[in-house]
């Protein structure tokens, strides 16, 4: 993805009318500033008549909260998701719930949807804590150790070169852990109680590795290594409180089928915090 | 457009700079058996940094990675030179391995198009390590943004012959005539700084060292007569050729403390190479690498795997030390890489050592000999702690002093202390064992009267003083660190403890061989290291009294005092990880529990065999084994020794494929730093000592071969007291043939008995094939 000129940026906010949904605007708005982006609203209509009716009101709405809103017609996740592709979408922001509550996988059927099928990087806000976000200044990106998932991670890359925002990689070492068979693929350290030999080698190698050469982070960037020992859901969730993460950045392997995605899943139970998720790969 | 072949070089008669060079297209055609060749064919950035190690060149001197010729972001091009230290900036400071100015740093373009192998299209990339002799060559067919096409051929190696001098030869093929650019890039660290704008001199950051480098460059441009010499700044910036351009380029360096001395090292070397010409440098080089293989060359027949990695140690061995250089050692990663700084750890003493002790004694002479020059300070780092004698540093460099920094910033920021400088001690053990095994396999007396005996005494003198007597009569050493790390500050390690013994005990024997045969030289040295009857007599009495710890109802060495109390983990449950264990279990439950990063009891078993019966041997393994987590490159390869000389073949078979695949494969995830060396060397243990069978005593050299199923013969040479030996073992049947090639008779312990090994006349031995668990 080619970076697009700060003044051709967008973030699009995917605004269903409901007040959970509306949280996501104040959110869009501070990392809009932040990109020096626009942010574009986008309401789906089911139908001519509800076009014309609760249009008419969000469009009241937004205009006095100071956005620009478009209006279309459709099926939701259709629409919104072809909308995501529009040129200058840097990411799309949307609210783990709206309308459809669906609290069980703590992503609703239409937000689900999109995350599934857009190429863009999608921010999912809570709305229950969208008033604590303080903007993205440090994304915390758990890797895998697989340069197929790290090569999806480049519009995040490029995103927070645009955000000027911190990268901290997180890999989670767990006792059951297979080797990736991907070549190239990295593992744990092997000698962490040699912190002044191992460790310092295989974060510089890990960096270059999956961040500078599958996922091209830009050089401006500062980004850093972390190792985290246990489940992997709970280990990104309690980093990313104890680090005071701002956002974590998942890559999407699979269309949220049920028993596939539990990462992104369990993260999302478990914390506050925003989510970035990409597209990856699906295998 | 039709797709662009290139032509190989040697191919046209009239191309003389390069008469004598085997031609690309022949040796890639042979390049099939990959136990004579390491090969790449793809390009893959992320791998880069690890091929980069794996096709390292090398003469001890230099050491080049197998970067590409034309470097990208995600290469780690470096010239090494061997004893180049200087100091890193902290915190905390340290000295460390500095890379010299690059062999190699043209770039090219084309009317104006810059070739890259990350812009355009690659058509084919292929890297080939030649083993046999010592040459990587590169073959890069590339389409450019434009469309058109280009092709590189190029080889370099670094002179086993002239060790200053680094060759390369690219040959560039256009399917169109072209105005080529050439530029040089990088020329020089950027860690290094250059002594004044004109002289090629650059000195570390520290300013304690300084390298000079030198180069000159031969153009061919298409079928006319090759330019005369020209040194890089006065390289023509661009030419017109219609199909070829080729270009040899010869990197000299010369390192020392002052200008003139490097200056006239890198110059000599370069006016040598000059002389010589491509060809004579490549039959000379090639030469000595044929050589290099007479004399170790270990062939498998039956297992292609083991074979190749086997050709892949040797071959590393090789290119990583220089006879006759006693400034310099052998570090952790050789020259292959920044990790480790460059650092001397015991891997040189104990895992590489026996390699080159039995193979070329020259080499292990030189690395003795380093250590004897680090003598001094290994004297006042004892001092220092307050003892008496000789405790090496940890991690040496040029100096000796200890390098092991005595803190490390850890990835949250937080301040971790490094304690293994100060408490792993069992360093001093290693130096003497390498030295002491040197004198049994040369016999090589100005070293022993000059050197060793000095080594093995400061050694000894150490442990005699460390040992403190305790109210139960015994002598104990407490508060060190053995060989498995996940346990600091630990009392009474058995390792540190036998090893002491041994080393105290060589020590008098050091003392009585001198005594009786060279007295002269024994006033001496006893006048020099202050030594009475008193203190050697102190040393027996440590010796005989130190404390061992053997349980005699199991039959179990403890590994250290408390360690049959720590909590038992059942490591299978965590079989399939792919961190190490005290990733998983964190640093403190390690501490607490049996659970050992290494070798340790293990590692006692495979250097003192005799310390314990084969019985009580095949318990303790049992027991460690079970237990250790494999976090070290070097527990693998000591594993799989023992295991072969339990007769374990199964499980020795595992263990050395392990060890195999730590740099073949980055199975450790960590080779992209530079190779294993300790583990290389350890191969070659495994395969030599294990599965050869050869354990080396006083008498001389006994063999109890054992070889691993589907290895149907192992033949390897050895080095004996000026002899020459070849080695043949066959599985079916199981047979063991012993030839002296050259040198006087011997006895061998083979088959049972001592037997005189004599020229011309092998002595053949049958022995029994053991099956798994007999």
């Amino acid at each position: 993805m080619t970076r697009p000129a700060a003044a051709s940026r967008k973030v699009l906010v995917a605004w269903d009318g409901s007040l959970a949904a509306a949280t996501a605007l104040p959110v869009a708005k501070l990392v809009a500033r932040q990109l020096g982006a626009q942010v574009e609203a986008l309401y789906v209509a089911s139908d001519a008549q509800d076009r014309e009716e609760r249009g008419s009101l969000l469009l009241r709405e937004a205009k006095r909260l100071g956005f620009g809103l478009r209006l279309a017609t459709g099926d939701a996740a259709n629409e919104i998701v072809r909308w995501t592709e529009e040129p200058g979408i840097v990411l799309v922001a949307l609210t783990t719930h709206g309308r459809d509550l669906e609290v069980a996988y703590r992503l609703g059927g239409v937000a689900g949807r999109i995350v599934a099928r857009t190429t863009r990087p999608v921010l999912i806000v809570k709305p229950e804590s969208a008033n604590t976000v303080r903007g993205l200044k440090r994304l915390l990106v758990p890797v895998d150790g697989t340069p197929k998932t790290a090569a999806a991670l480049h519009p995040v890359m490029e995103l927070a070169a645009a955000l000027g925002a911190a990268i901290d990689l997180l890999y989670v070492a767990a006792p059951d852990q297979k080797a990736p068979e991907e070549r190239g693929s990295v593992t744990a350290p092997r000698y962490v109680d040699q912190p002044q030999h191992e460790w310092p080698e295989w974060a510089a190698e890990v960096v270059h590795r999956l961040a500078t050469c599958c996922a091209g982070c830009p050089e401006e960037v500062p980004v850093r290594i972390f190792l985290a020992q246990g489940e992997v859901g709970d280990e990104i969730a309690r980093f990313a409180m104890d680090n005071q993460e701002d956002a974590i950045v998942l890559v999407r392997r699979s269309r949220f089928q049920p028993e596939r995605a539990k990462v992104i899943r369990s993260v999302l139970r478990q914390t506050s915090c925003l989510m970035i998720i990409v597209g990856g790969e699906e295998t | 457009m039709p797709d662009f072949q290139p032509r190989h070089p040697a191919a046209d008669p009239r191309d003389e700079m390069f008469e004598g060079i085997p031609d690309f297209g022949s040796v890639w055609a042979e390049a099939s058996d990959r136990t004579w060749f390491l090969r790449e064919d793809d390009y893959e950035p992320a791998l880069e940094h690890d091929l980069e190690s794996r096709f390292s060149v090398g003469n001890g001197f230099l050491g080049i990675r197998g970067s590409l010729d034309l470097p990208t972001e995600a290469s780690r091009p470096r010239t090494y030179v061997a004893g180049l230290f200087g100091l890193r900036p902290g915190p905390p400071a340290l000295s460390a391995l500095t890379p010299a100015p690059q062999a190699f740093g043209l770039r090219f373009s084309f009317d104006g198009e810059e070739l890259n192998i990350g812009r355009g299209v690659v058509k084919e990339h292929s890297r080939l390590l030649d083993y046999c002799s010592g040459v990587l060559r590169s073959i890069w067919r590339h389409q450019l943004p434009s469309g058109r096409i280009v092709s590189l051929e190029s080889l370099r190696f670094a002179a086993l012959a002239k060790p200053e001098l680094a060759v390369q030869l690219l040959r560039l093929q256009m399917d169109a005539p072209s105005g080529v650019g050439i530029f040089v890039y990088e020329v020089n660290s950027s860690i290094l700084i250059p002594l004044t704008d004109a002289s090629p001199v650059w000195q570390t950051s520290d300013g304690t060292t300084l390298v000079s480098c030198m180069r000159l460059v031969r153009l061919q441009v298409d079928t006319a007569p090759p330019s005369s010499w020209i040194e890089p700044p006065g390289l023509p910036e661009s030419l017109r050729c219609a199909h070829e351009l080729s270009i040899l380029q010869l990197t000299s360096y010369g390192i020392g403390d002052e200008p003139p001395a490097a200056m006239e090292q890198a110059r000599t070397a370069l006016r040598n190479g000059r002389l010589s010409g491509l060809q004579g440098l490549y039959e000379s080089h090639s030469r000595h690498w044929r050589e290099r293989w007479q004399n170790s060359d270990v062939v498998i027949k039956g297992d292609e795997q083991a074979q190749e990695a086997l050709r892949f140690a040797v071959y590393h061995l090789n290119s990583s030390v220089r006879p006759g250089d006693p400034t310099v050692s052998v570090a952790a990663r050789g020259l292959t890489g920044d990790g480790y700084l460059g650092h001397v750890f015991w891997d040189t003493d104990l895992f590489m050592l026996p390699f080159y002790t039995f193979t070329w004694p020259a080499a292990t002479r030189s690395l003795l000999e380093y250590r004897f020059r680090t003598l001094p300070a290994a004297l006042a780092k004892a001092h220092k702690l307050g003892f008496r004698g000789a405790l090496y540093a940890w991690e040496s460099t040029d100096t000796g002093e200890e390098a092991t920094p005595p803190y490390a910033i850890g990835p949250h920021g937080e301040v971790i202390a490094i304690r293994n400088g100060d408490l792993e001690q069992h360093i001093s053990a290693a130096v003497a064992y390498g030295a002491w095994q040197y004198w049994q396999a040369t016999r090589d007396i100005p070293f022993f009267l000059n050197a060793g005996a000095e080594m093995l005494l400061e050694t000894a003198r150490f442990w005699a003083s460390r040992a403190q007597r305790e109210k139960d009569g015994l002598y104990h050493i407490r508060g060190v660190i053995g060989p498995d790390e996940y346990h600091e500050d630990i009392d009474d390690n058995a390792y540190t403890n036998y090893m002491a013994r041994w080393n105290i005990e060589r020590g008098l024997d050091a003392a009585r061989l001198l005594s009786r045969r060279w007295p002269g030289r024994w006033q001496e040295l006893l006048a020099k290291l202050a030594l009475s009857k008193e203190e050697l007599d102190d040393w027996r009495t440590v010796a005989g009294s130190i404390y061992l710890p053997l349980d005699p109802t199991s039959g179990l060495i403890e590994q250290f005092s408390g360690y049959f109390g720590l909590e038992d983990i059942d490591m299978a449950s965590y079989e399939a990880r792919t961190a190490p264990m005290d990733v998983l279990l964190g640093p403190e439950r390690t501490r607490r529990s049996q659970v050992i990063k290494q070798a340790d009891v293990i590692m006692l078993l495979a250097l003192l065999p005799d310390a314990s019966s084969p019985e009580l041997s095949e318990k303790n393994f049992e027991y460690y084994e079970a237990r250790c987590g494999h976090g070290s490159s070097l527990s693998p390869p000591i594993h799989s020794l023992v295991a072969a000389r339990l007769g374990r073949l199964d499980l020795a078979g595992r263990y050395f494929h392990q060890t195999a695949a730590i740099d073949l494969s980055d199975s450790m995830g960590n080779s992209a730093a530079g190779l294993h060396m300790g583990a290389l060397g350890g191969l070659w243990q495994a395969t030599v000592f294990g599965f050869g069978g050869l354990t080396v005593g006083e008498r001389g050299l006994a063999f109890a071969p054992h070889l691993p199923a589907g290895w149907r013969r192992l033949r390897f040479p050895l080095r004996w007291r000026g002899r020459q030996l070849a080695v043949d073992i066959s599985n079916e049947p199981c047979q063991v043939e012993i030839s002296l090639l050259q040198g006087l008779p011997m006895s061998v312990h083979v088959g049972n008995s001592w037997q005189q090994l004599r020229k011309g006349q092998p002595l053949t031995a049958s022995f029994r094939c053991r099956e798994e668990g007999t």
